[in-house]
């Protein structure tokens, strides 16, 4: 039997927390914390909320709180006025963070089930107006199945268990009782009336998952949302204690082949696909399995660089690989190959290749294949019931795990003869059931039963009650006569097309905007960078014309005052901010955005005119040869004629580059309203799930 | 008689009301094992009641029933081609299982699971005792055994179809007569070697019929793509 291994192994040296770890010590940046999450939750800034709680108490735990659990609850709540509902929250997440971290005692244990119903009552019974992030209310309904989870796992190890811990137990046998976990679920799922408001979402009436679960009208979304999550956390509850058609049962009000909430937390999204698909391949639907499988691992592929970020990184990714496993049964049950996209199946060779091709010799290797997969993809199932205390302790908590690999097993090997079947109907058209008896080596009565397990087992019935075919090579006897029929695929081209319709169009769009943008941006490329030799060789000729008149000026005779040269000063100035436009154009045309355009724009128009004005007044307005009269010459006409001609140059050169800069700025506009490129041309449905979308629907509201 | 029906209805509303608000509910485990009897003597099915009681055993093994367990197996098996009857399996643990009268019944399931009715119907007869409590047993079973026979024949040898059924000669005649008239069934002669009968076609053993619905576009799909047409 494969190893089956339990991640919480109690370490009773671990229980033992760290010496040092004084609870009632509360750092700085724990107060900073608590004071600030408690005033955005009473602000009902959902968006500060979230960043809070998924940021900084991650930060916080990474930095000050990696072996050791958070100030207790006591030691805070002076710094939130000691608010009731606030401590309830705060010690909800305690609890999850020493379980993540640490392993936590029975006493723990017991606490924490006692503050999940103390919150749960608030809920279901207090009117709260709290607005909380989907993923923080998420993380509770899954942290409380999780600890449920773990609790029976650790009930049933009943082999090293103290006396003391079995007198707790014995004492407190209410807690975690499996009857309490699924009538808080149930009670959340039937206060919030959500089953309703998704019917009525349907008539247009309610608009739930378009707010993604919030209330823009000043109320709560966490009844509403607790109750939504707690049917995912019904069907994990019962699939975790073998229940798969209740659990399905009470996830139906969700439609799952449409995204929704629960798909806006990513966490969520997955573990819901992965029970349905359990579920599911547990009733022999394994097509729906298959399909819902393809379509998360494609999700989680996709958007891996996000996951990365992601707290729940490391869950994500186990869930990922038991989900291939998964999807490697399925396959080799049911080889709808058709049904995965490349990527998935690219990713599915590589990890599960060689096994696939070995289950589908169904002998012992494969059986061993088969239940290793099984073993190390399912769910922990859970013995749901106390132990009776008083006889021998033994460990049961594998009992129910065996049950259901041993079901799963039986399953398979009922379906063994049916991989050979499906290899020879697939060589011929037709073929006569005595040959095909012949070819397999039974005789005729056998392989008639063999052929009607076959049908048997490729029809299963669907959650409607209809019998849905998930054969992927399907035949009919007719009399004695096996008539072979290629299942086409029944790939839906319409939409195939439709999509890519759009999309082409949309291409086409796109490619001619940029090719205008193209056009527009070299254009601007090349003035700026004309622009930039031009302001390069004014400096050098107003630099050479500075030295001229210095040397000019020293030939002169002292006495006489030489007023400034202000043309060259100016001239200096323009190739300058020549030089400096230009190469800030430059580095503009590089970003694609609007805002860094408009600014650029703005700023250059400025600029523009505070040169226009400059250069006139100075050049133009101005008589310059009448600054420099004769008198300072004193006969020196080289130099006076060397000067009105280079005054007359800089005039010229002014007034080029104004109408050369002017040039460019309009060439700019041009491109800024042609506007820039949108990075994402097909909407995409999953991207903004990621990007805690809450925010969009803030900004809406 | 129409009085009694009447108060027979409000009590199945009953049960399924307890089930639809109390499903958690340790207090309403009698009212399932009653619901039980009934389900037995009026010939009525709810998987959802009987796995609901099932899962209450779960909670409290203490309280389980065998003999109740056996009659929700053997409505279980009565349902196919459905998979209660592994739906009930999964929630029974292993050492319930390992009784006699269950063991029979995971082998008598077995054999319907991979279509051998003979074999079937054999140990059926060699175990009477536990499904002859089940009025009905054997009309589920042939109901089952011709439903995978229309997944997959077209023309089924009269001999297969007695197997599949357990019924034969002048009783067979009498089935087949009462097929014919009710559900479409043709009886051809076959080559030489007795009956063929021609069972009506259906999406699964006429493929063709499947196709056709699989590849229309629904309006307002097209709708998306009226402004590149126009």
């Amino acid at each position: 039997m494969a190893s089956y291994d339990y991640d919480d192994v109690p370490y009773e040296d671990r229980q033992q927390q760290d010496a040092s770890y004084d609870p009632n010590y509360v750092p700085e940046a724990v107060k900073t914390f608590v004071v600030h999450l408690y005033r955005y939750i009473r602000e009902k800034n959902v968006y500060e909320i979230h960043q809070m709680y998924e940021g900084i108490f991650q930060k916080l735990s990474e930095r000050s709180f990696k072996e050791s659990p958070w100030p207790s609850v006591d030691a805070v709540a002076p710094f939130v006025d000691n608010d009731h509902v606030f401590c309830l929250l705060y010690q909800e997440m305690w609890f999850r963070h020493l379980y993540a971290r640490m392993t936590p005692t029975l006493k723990q244990r017991l606490d924490s089930y006692d503050n999940y119903c103390s919150l749960f009552q608030v809920v279901l019974h207090g009117v709260v107006n709290m607005q909380l992030p989907n993923q923080w209310l998420w993380d509770m309904v899954d942290e409380f199945v999780y600890q449920f989870q773990s609790f029976c796992q650790y009930r049933a190890r009943m082999k090293n268990k103290t006396e003391q811990e079995i007198a707790l137990l014995r004492q407190y046998d209410q807690a975690w009782n499996v009857y309490g976990v699924l009538n808080y679920l149930q009670a959340l799922v039937e206060k919030s009336m959500i089953i309703q408001i998704l019917e009525q979402e349907k008539e247009g009436l309610e608009q739930f998952t378009i707010n993604e679960g919030y209330d823009y009208n000043g109320g709560s979304n966490v009844l509403k949302v607790l109750g939504y999550f707690s049917m995912v956390g019904l069907l994990r509850v019962h699939c975790l204690l073998g229940d798969y058609q209740t659990g399905l049962k009470c996830l139906a009000p969700i439609d799952i082949n449409q995204l929704g909430v629960y798909s806006s937390v990513t966490g969520c999204y997955v573990t819901t696909i992965y029970h349905y698909g359990f579920a599911n391949l547990m009733l022999r639907r394994y097509v729906e399995a298959i399909r819902e499988f393809n379509r998360i691992l494609l999700y989680i592929w996709k958007y891996k660089q996000y996951h990365q970020k992601s707290p729940q990184c490391d869950q994500i990714l186990k869930k990922n690989e038991q989900m291939y496993a998964l999807l490697a049964i399925c396959l080799s049950l049911c080889p709808q190959v058709k049904l995965i996209e490349e990527n998935v199946n690219n990713q599915l060779r590589e990890k599960n290749g060689d096994k696939m091709a070995r289950m589908q010799r169904y002998d012992d290797e494969a059986f061993a294949l088969y239940d290793e997969l099984f073993s190390y993809a399912c769910p922990k199932f859970i013995t749901p019931a106390a132990p009776n205390y008083d006889e021998p302790l033994v460990n049961y908590n594998q009992d129910a795990y065996r049950l259901q690999l041993k079901m799963f097993l039986y399953e398979v090997k009922q379906q063994q003869l049916l991989s050979s079947v499906r290899s020879f109907l697939k060589l011929y058209s037709t073929i006569s059931v005595e040959k095909l008896a012949a070819y397999m080596e039974v005789d005729e009565p056998t392989l008639r039963t063999i052929l009607m397990t076959y049908k048997h087992k490729t029809h299963a019935v669907g959650s409607d009650g209809k019998i849905v075919s998930n054969a992927d090579v399907d035949f009919y006897i007719d009399e004695d006569t096996v008539h072979v029929v290629e299942s086409k695929s029944t790939k839906r081209y319409g939409d195939f097309f439709l999509r890519h319709i759009l999309k082409f169009e949309e291409m086409i769009n796109r490619m001619e905007r940029v090719k205008l943008e193209c056009c527009f941006n070299i254009l601007t490329k090349a003035a700026n960078g004309v622009l930039t030799c031009c302001g390069l060789v004014v400096i050098i000729y107003s630099l050479w014309l500075l030295k001229k008149w210095g040397a000019g000026v020293s030939q002169l005779e002292a006495i006489t005052v030489v007023p400034k040269p202000w043309f060259i000063y100016i001239l200096f100035g323009v190739g300058i901010v020549l030089c400096l436009s230009s190469l800030f154009g430059q580095m503009v045309s590089k970003h694609n955005s609007l805002t860094v355009l408009s600014i650029y724009v703005v700023a250059i128009c400025l600029t523009l005119i505070l040169q226009g004005g400059l250069v006139g007044v100075i050049f133009f307005k101005s008589n310059l040869e009448a600054e420099f009269p004769d008198s300072i010459f004193k006969g020196n006409t080289d130099f006076k004629n060397f000067l009105s001609f280079h005054v007359s140059i800089c005039r010229l050169i002014g007034f080029t580059m104004l109408l050369a800069q002017a040039n460019v700025v309009v060439l700019t506009v041009v491109v800024w309203v042609v506007g820039p490129v949108p990075e994402k041309y097909s909407p995409s449905a999953g991207l903004s799930d990621l990007e805690h979308s809450f925010l969009v629907g803030l900004e809406s509201s | 008689m129409g009085r009694e029906r009447e108060v027979q209805k409000s009590e199945v509303s009953y049960t399924e009301h307890l089930l639809a608000v109390n499903p958690y509910n340790p207090d309403i485990l009698p009212d399932l094992e009653n619901y039980v009897h009934e389900q037995v003597s009026s010939q009525i099915y709810s998987l959802d009641a009987n796995l609901c009681l099932l899962r209450l055993y779960q909670f409290e093994p203490e309280r389980m029933s065998v003999q109740i367990v056996a009659r929700i197996l053997v409505k279980a098996l009565m349902a196919l081609p459905a998979p209660d009857f592994n739906l009930c399996l999964f929630l029974i643990p292993e050492r319930v299982q390992m009784e006699e009268q269950f063991k029979t019944l995971i082998v008598l399931s077995h054999y319907l699971e991979t279509a051998r009715f003979h074999q079937f119907w054999d140990e059926v007869a060699k175990n009477r005792g536990i499904v002859e409590v089940v009025p009905g047993f054997e009309q589920a079973i042939q109901n089952y055994a011709i439903h995978v026979l229309s997944l997959t024949y077209q023309k089924v040898p009269r001999s297969v179809l007695a197997e599949a059924i357990n019924i034969e000669g002048l009783s067979l005649d009498k089935f087949l007569e009462h097929q014919v008239a009710n559900s479409g069934w043709v009886i051809e002669k076959g080559h030489g070697r007795g009956q063929l009968i021609v069972l009506p076609r259906n999406e699964f053993n006429e493929p063709d019929l499947r196709k056709n619905s699989a590849d229309s576009i629904q309006l307002e799909h097209i709708t998306q793509i009226f402004p590149i047409l126009g």
